[in-house]
Protein backbone atom coordinates (compact mmCIF):
# COMPACT_ATOMS: atom_id res chain seq x y z
CA UNK A 1 0.00 0.00 0.00
CA UNK A 2 1.49 3.29 -0.94
CA UNK A 3 0.73 5.67 1.82
CA UNK A 4 2.25 8.96 2.69
CA UNK A 5 4.12 8.77 5.95
CA UNK A 6 1.88 9.42 8.93
CA UNK A 7 3.09 11.98 11.43
CA UNK A 8 2.53 11.77 15.16
CA UNK A 9 0.25 14.77 15.03
CA UNK A 10 -1.83 13.17 12.35
CA UNK A 11 -2.39 10.13 14.51
CA UNK A 12 -3.91 12.32 17.18
CA UNK A 13 -5.91 14.26 14.69
CA UNK A 14 -7.18 10.90 13.51
CA UNK A 15 -8.32 10.01 17.03
CA UNK A 16 -10.12 13.31 17.31
CA UNK A 17 -11.65 13.04 13.85
CA UNK A 18 -10.01 16.26 12.74
CA UNK A 19 -8.60 15.01 9.45
CA UNK A 20 -10.02 15.27 6.00
CA UNK A 21 -12.23 12.22 5.33
CA UNK A 22 -9.93 10.65 2.75
CA UNK A 23 -6.87 10.93 4.99
CA UNK A 24 -8.93 9.54 7.86
CA UNK A 25 -9.70 6.49 5.69
CA UNK A 26 -6.06 6.08 4.64
CA UNK A 27 -4.92 5.98 8.22
CA UNK A 28 -7.66 3.60 9.17
CA UNK A 29 -6.50 1.26 6.44
CA UNK A 30 -2.94 1.55 7.64
CA UNK A 31 -3.93 0.76 11.22
CA UNK A 32 -5.57 -2.45 10.12
CA UNK A 33 -2.12 -3.71 9.21
CA UNK A 34 -0.38 -2.43 12.30
CA UNK A 35 -1.57 -3.93 15.59
CA UNK A 36 1.17 -2.12 17.47
CA UNK A 37 0.00 1.28 16.38
CA UNK A 38 -3.60 0.33 16.99
CA UNK A 39 -2.73 -0.63 20.54
CA UNK A 40 -0.99 2.69 21.10
CA UNK A 41 -3.94 4.69 19.85
CA UNK A 42 -6.25 2.63 22.03
CA UNK A 43 -4.10 3.53 25.00
CA UNK A 44 -4.46 7.24 24.18
CA UNK A 45 -8.20 6.84 23.99
CA UNK A 46 -8.39 4.91 27.24
CA UNK A 47 -6.40 7.53 29.11
CA UNK A 48 -8.54 10.26 27.75
CA UNK A 49 -11.68 8.41 28.79
CA UNK A 50 -10.25 7.98 32.26
CA UNK A 51 -9.49 11.68 32.39
CA UNK A 52 -13.02 12.52 31.38
CA UNK A 53 -14.56 10.06 33.78
CA UNK A 54 -12.67 11.75 36.55
CA UNK A 55 -13.18 15.38 35.69
CA UNK A 56 -16.43 15.60 33.79
CA UNK A 57 -18.46 15.88 36.98
CA UNK A 58 -16.42 18.95 37.86
CA UNK A 59 -16.62 20.50 34.43
CA UNK A 60 -20.37 20.15 34.26
CA UNK A 61 -21.01 21.51 37.73
CA UNK A 62 -23.16 24.55 37.56
CA UNK A 63 -21.37 27.73 38.45
CA UNK A 64 -22.70 29.11 41.74
CA UNK A 65 -24.81 32.23 41.31
CA UNK A 66 -22.64 34.35 43.49
CA UNK A 67 -19.73 33.82 41.11
CA UNK A 68 -21.77 34.63 38.05
CA UNK A 69 -22.87 37.93 39.42
CA UNK A 70 -19.40 39.26 39.83
CA UNK A 71 -19.15 41.43 36.74
CA UNK A 72 -18.59 38.33 34.65
CA UNK A 73 -20.31 40.08 31.81
CA UNK A 74 -17.54 42.63 31.60
CA UNK A 75 -14.83 40.02 31.07
CA UNK A 76 -14.05 39.35 27.41
CA UNK A 77 -14.89 35.88 26.23
CA UNK A 78 -11.35 34.93 25.37
CA UNK A 79 -10.16 35.83 28.84
CA UNK A 80 -12.90 33.74 30.29
CA UNK A 81 -11.73 30.75 28.29
CA UNK A 82 -8.25 31.48 29.48
CA UNK A 83 -9.52 31.51 33.04
CA UNK A 84 -11.25 28.21 32.48
CA UNK A 85 -8.06 26.82 31.04
CA UNK A 86 -6.12 28.09 34.00
CA UNK A 87 -8.44 26.52 36.52
CA UNK A 88 -8.54 23.31 34.59
CA UNK A 89 -4.78 23.28 34.49
CA UNK A 90 -4.77 23.62 38.26
CA UNK A 91 -7.38 20.92 38.60
CA UNK A 92 -5.42 18.80 36.21
CA UNK A 93 -2.28 19.31 38.19
CA UNK A 94 -4.08 18.27 41.33
CA UNK A 95 -5.65 15.35 39.54
CA UNK A 96 -2.39 14.16 38.15
CA UNK A 97 -0.87 14.40 41.53
CA UNK A 98 -3.72 12.51 43.10
CA UNK A 99 -4.42 9.94 40.46
CA UNK A 100 -2.51 7.29 42.34
CA UNK A 101 -4.57 7.76 45.46
CA UNK A 102 -7.38 5.36 44.62
CA UNK A 103 -10.98 6.44 44.79
CA UNK A 104 -11.77 10.11 44.61
CA UNK A 105 -12.46 11.33 48.07
CA UNK A 106 -15.96 12.11 49.11
CA UNK A 107 -16.66 15.73 48.40
CA UNK A 108 -16.78 17.89 51.49
CA UNK A 109 -18.93 20.68 50.26
CA UNK A 110 -17.95 23.65 52.39
CA UNK A 111 -15.64 26.64 52.29
CA UNK A 112 -11.98 26.12 53.09
CA UNK A 113 -12.20 27.53 56.56
CA UNK A 114 -14.98 25.15 57.55
CA UNK A 115 -12.91 22.30 56.16
CA UNK A 116 -9.99 23.46 58.28
CA UNK A 117 -12.29 23.34 61.27
CA UNK A 118 -13.24 19.74 60.50
CA UNK A 119 -9.61 18.77 60.04
CA UNK A 120 -8.61 20.47 63.28
CA UNK A 121 -11.37 18.59 65.04
CA UNK A 122 -10.16 15.30 63.61
CA UNK A 123 -6.59 16.07 64.63
CA UNK A 124 -7.05 17.31 68.18
CA UNK A 125 -10.21 15.74 69.56
CA UNK A 126 -8.68 12.24 69.92
CA UNK A 127 -5.71 13.65 71.87
CA UNK A 128 -5.44 12.17 75.34
CA UNK A 129 -2.56 14.07 76.86
CA UNK A 130 -2.54 17.36 74.94
CA UNK A 131 -6.00 18.07 73.62
CA UNK A 132 -5.64 21.79 74.32
CA UNK A 133 -2.87 24.29 74.85
CA UNK A 134 -4.56 26.16 77.65
CA UNK A 135 -6.97 24.32 79.91
CA UNK A 136 -10.35 25.43 81.21
CA UNK A 137 -8.78 26.08 84.62
CA UNK A 138 -7.15 29.16 83.08
CA UNK A 139 -10.19 30.33 81.22
CA UNK A 140 -9.54 34.03 81.77
CA UNK A 141 -6.04 33.71 80.37
CA UNK A 142 -7.29 31.57 77.47
CA UNK A 143 -9.84 34.11 76.37
CA UNK A 144 -7.50 37.06 76.74
CA UNK A 145 -4.73 35.32 74.84
CA UNK A 146 -6.86 34.12 71.92
CA UNK A 147 -8.71 37.44 71.68
CA UNK A 148 -5.38 39.17 71.37
CA UNK A 149 -4.04 36.81 68.76
CA UNK A 150 -7.19 36.87 66.64
CA UNK A 151 -7.66 40.58 67.11
CA UNK A 152 -11.29 40.13 68.08
CA UNK A 153 -13.26 40.12 71.27
CA UNK A 154 -13.92 36.44 71.78
CA UNK A 155 -16.33 34.92 74.20
CA UNK A 156 -16.43 31.31 75.23
CA UNK A 157 -19.94 29.85 75.20
CA UNK A 158 -20.84 27.83 78.29
CA UNK A 159 -22.41 24.55 77.30
CA UNK A 160 -22.69 22.91 80.70
CA UNK A 161 -26.45 23.03 80.51
CA UNK A 162 -26.23 20.76 77.48
CA UNK A 163 -23.83 18.42 79.20
CA UNK A 164 -20.64 19.70 77.61
CA UNK A 165 -17.97 21.25 79.75
CA UNK A 166 -15.04 23.28 78.47
CA UNK A 167 -11.75 21.42 78.15
CA UNK A 168 -9.76 24.40 76.94
CA UNK A 169 -8.55 25.91 73.71
CA UNK A 170 -5.70 26.37 71.33
CA UNK A 171 -4.40 28.66 68.65
CA UNK A 172 -4.44 27.36 65.08
CA UNK A 173 -3.15 28.64 61.76
CA UNK A 174 -5.97 29.94 59.57
CA UNK A 175 -5.91 30.97 55.93
CA UNK A 176 -4.59 34.48 56.47
CA UNK A 177 -4.78 34.98 60.19
CA UNK A 178 -4.71 32.85 63.32
CA UNK A 179 -7.82 30.95 64.30
CA UNK A 180 -8.92 29.53 67.63
CA UNK A 181 -10.31 26.20 68.68
CA UNK A 182 -12.27 25.58 71.86
CA UNK A 183 -12.87 22.05 72.97
CA UNK A 184 -15.73 20.67 75.02
CA UNK A 185 -16.52 17.22 76.25
CA UNK A 186 -19.43 15.46 77.88
CA UNK A 187 -19.42 12.94 80.70
CA UNK A 188 -18.70 10.07 78.33
CA UNK A 189 -15.70 11.85 76.87
CA UNK A 190 -17.47 12.70 73.62
CA UNK A 191 -15.81 15.86 72.32
CA UNK A 192 -16.99 18.86 70.37
CA UNK A 193 -14.81 21.62 69.02
CA UNK A 194 -15.77 25.17 68.22
CA UNK A 195 -13.54 26.77 65.62
CA UNK A 196 -13.46 30.54 65.45
CA UNK A 197 -11.83 32.72 62.87
CA UNK A 198 -12.06 36.37 62.04
CA UNK A 199 -13.94 37.14 58.91
CA UNK A 200 -13.34 40.80 58.24
CA UNK A 201 -14.31 40.89 54.61
CA UNK A 202 -17.83 39.69 55.31
CA UNK A 203 -19.47 41.58 58.09
CA UNK A 204 -22.77 39.83 57.86
CA UNK A 205 -24.64 36.87 59.20
CA UNK A 206 -25.43 33.60 57.55
CA UNK A 207 -27.71 30.76 58.48
CA UNK A 208 -26.28 27.53 59.84
CA UNK A 209 -24.79 25.43 57.12
CA UNK A 210 -24.02 21.77 57.44
CA UNK A 211 -21.22 19.64 56.08
CA UNK A 212 -19.93 16.21 56.82
CA UNK A 213 -16.58 14.57 56.32
CA UNK A 214 -16.61 10.91 57.25
CA UNK A 215 -17.96 10.76 60.78
CA UNK A 216 -17.18 14.41 61.55
CA UNK A 217 -20.23 16.64 61.22
CA UNK A 218 -19.90 20.39 61.09
CA UNK A 219 -22.33 23.25 61.44
CA UNK A 220 -20.77 26.52 60.38
CA UNK A 221 -21.97 30.07 60.16
CA UNK A 222 -20.80 33.64 60.03
CA UNK A 223 -21.75 36.03 62.75
CA UNK A 224 -20.66 39.66 62.61
CA UNK A 225 -17.08 39.35 61.53
CA UNK A 226 -16.51 35.91 63.00
CA UNK A 227 -16.70 32.60 61.23
CA UNK A 228 -17.75 29.84 63.60
CA UNK A 229 -17.75 26.11 63.01
CA UNK A 230 -18.93 23.53 65.51
CA UNK A 231 -17.62 20.04 64.79
CA UNK A 232 -18.37 16.77 66.44
CA UNK A 233 -18.93 13.10 65.87
CA UNK A 234 -22.43 13.17 67.24
CA UNK A 235 -25.84 13.09 65.58
CA UNK A 236 -26.86 15.97 63.41
CA UNK A 237 -29.81 16.96 65.60
CA UNK A 238 -27.76 17.08 68.75
CA UNK A 239 -25.01 19.03 67.03
CA UNK A 240 -27.58 21.51 65.80
CA UNK A 241 -28.95 21.86 69.32
CA UNK A 242 -25.48 22.78 70.57
CA UNK A 243 -24.81 25.10 67.64
CA UNK A 244 -28.05 26.92 68.38
CA UNK A 245 -27.03 27.32 72.02
CA UNK A 246 -23.64 28.69 70.95
CA UNK A 247 -25.30 31.17 68.64
CA UNK A 248 -27.74 32.32 71.31
CA UNK A 249 -25.03 32.81 73.88
CA UNK A 250 -22.98 34.92 71.50
CA UNK A 251 -26.05 36.97 70.59
CA UNK A 252 -27.80 37.55 73.92
CA UNK B 1 2.38 23.03 31.59
CA UNK B 2 1.37 24.10 28.11
CA UNK B 3 0.72 20.54 27.03
CA UNK B 4 -1.74 20.12 29.84
CA UNK B 5 -3.85 23.08 28.74
CA UNK B 6 -4.23 21.59 25.33
CA UNK B 7 -5.26 18.19 26.63
CA UNK B 8 -7.73 19.75 29.01
CA UNK B 9 -9.37 21.92 26.41
CA UNK B 10 -9.66 19.10 23.94
CA UNK B 11 -10.44 16.21 26.25
CA UNK B 12 -12.62 17.92 28.80
CA UNK B 13 -13.99 21.01 27.14
CA UNK B 14 -14.28 19.04 23.91
CA UNK B 15 -13.08 21.94 21.87
CA UNK B 16 -11.96 21.39 18.32
CA UNK B 17 -8.32 22.01 17.36
CA UNK B 18 -9.39 25.23 15.79
CA UNK B 19 -11.17 26.51 18.90
CA UNK B 20 -8.29 25.47 21.09
CA UNK B 21 -5.82 27.34 18.91
CA UNK B 22 -7.95 30.47 19.10
CA UNK B 23 -8.49 30.20 22.82
CA UNK B 24 -4.82 29.88 23.57
CA UNK B 25 -3.81 32.19 20.72
CA UNK B 26 -1.34 29.71 19.27
CA UNK B 27 -1.10 28.21 15.77
CA UNK B 28 -3.07 25.04 15.12
CA UNK B 29 0.16 23.18 14.37
CA UNK B 30 1.33 23.95 17.88
CA UNK B 31 -1.92 22.64 19.28
CA UNK B 32 -1.40 19.40 17.42
CA UNK B 33 2.21 18.91 18.42
CA UNK B 34 1.53 19.73 22.05
CA UNK B 35 -1.38 17.33 22.09
CA UNK B 36 0.76 14.59 20.58
CA UNK B 37 3.53 15.10 23.11
CA UNK B 38 1.12 15.33 26.03
CA UNK B 39 -0.74 12.16 25.17
CA UNK B 40 2.45 10.25 24.57
CA UNK B 41 3.82 11.41 27.88
CA UNK B 42 0.69 10.43 29.70
CA UNK B 43 0.81 7.03 28.06
CA UNK B 44 4.40 6.49 29.10
CA UNK B 45 3.67 7.68 32.63
CA UNK B 46 0.72 5.38 33.02
CA UNK B 47 2.51 2.47 31.40
CA UNK B 48 5.33 2.81 33.91
CA UNK B 49 2.90 2.80 36.72
CA UNK B 50 0.79 -0.11 35.65
CA UNK B 51 3.59 -2.56 35.04
CA UNK B 52 3.42 -4.82 38.04
CA UNK B 53 0.28 -3.33 39.51
CA UNK B 54 -2.12 -4.76 36.98
CA UNK B 55 -3.69 -1.78 35.27
CA UNK B 56 -5.54 -0.26 38.16
CA UNK B 57 -5.39 3.20 36.61
CA UNK B 58 -7.58 2.44 33.69
CA UNK B 59 -11.26 2.70 34.39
Amino acid sequence: MSIQKISESELHAYIDGELAPERQREIEAHLASSPELTERLDAYRRHEDALRARFDPVVSETVPDRLLHRRMAAVPRVLRYAAVAGWLALGGAAGWYLHGTKAAEQAFDAPTWARRAAVAHAVYSPEVRHPVEVGADQEAHLIAWLSKRLGADLRIPQLNALGYSLVGGRLLPGEQAPAAQFMYQDARGQRLTLYVRTNREQNRETAFRFAQDGSVRVFYWIDRGLGLALSGEIGREELLRVATAVYQQLNP
Amino acid sequence: LEQRQVVLLIALERMSYDETAKTLAIPIGTVMSRLARARERLRVMLADESTGTSLKVVK
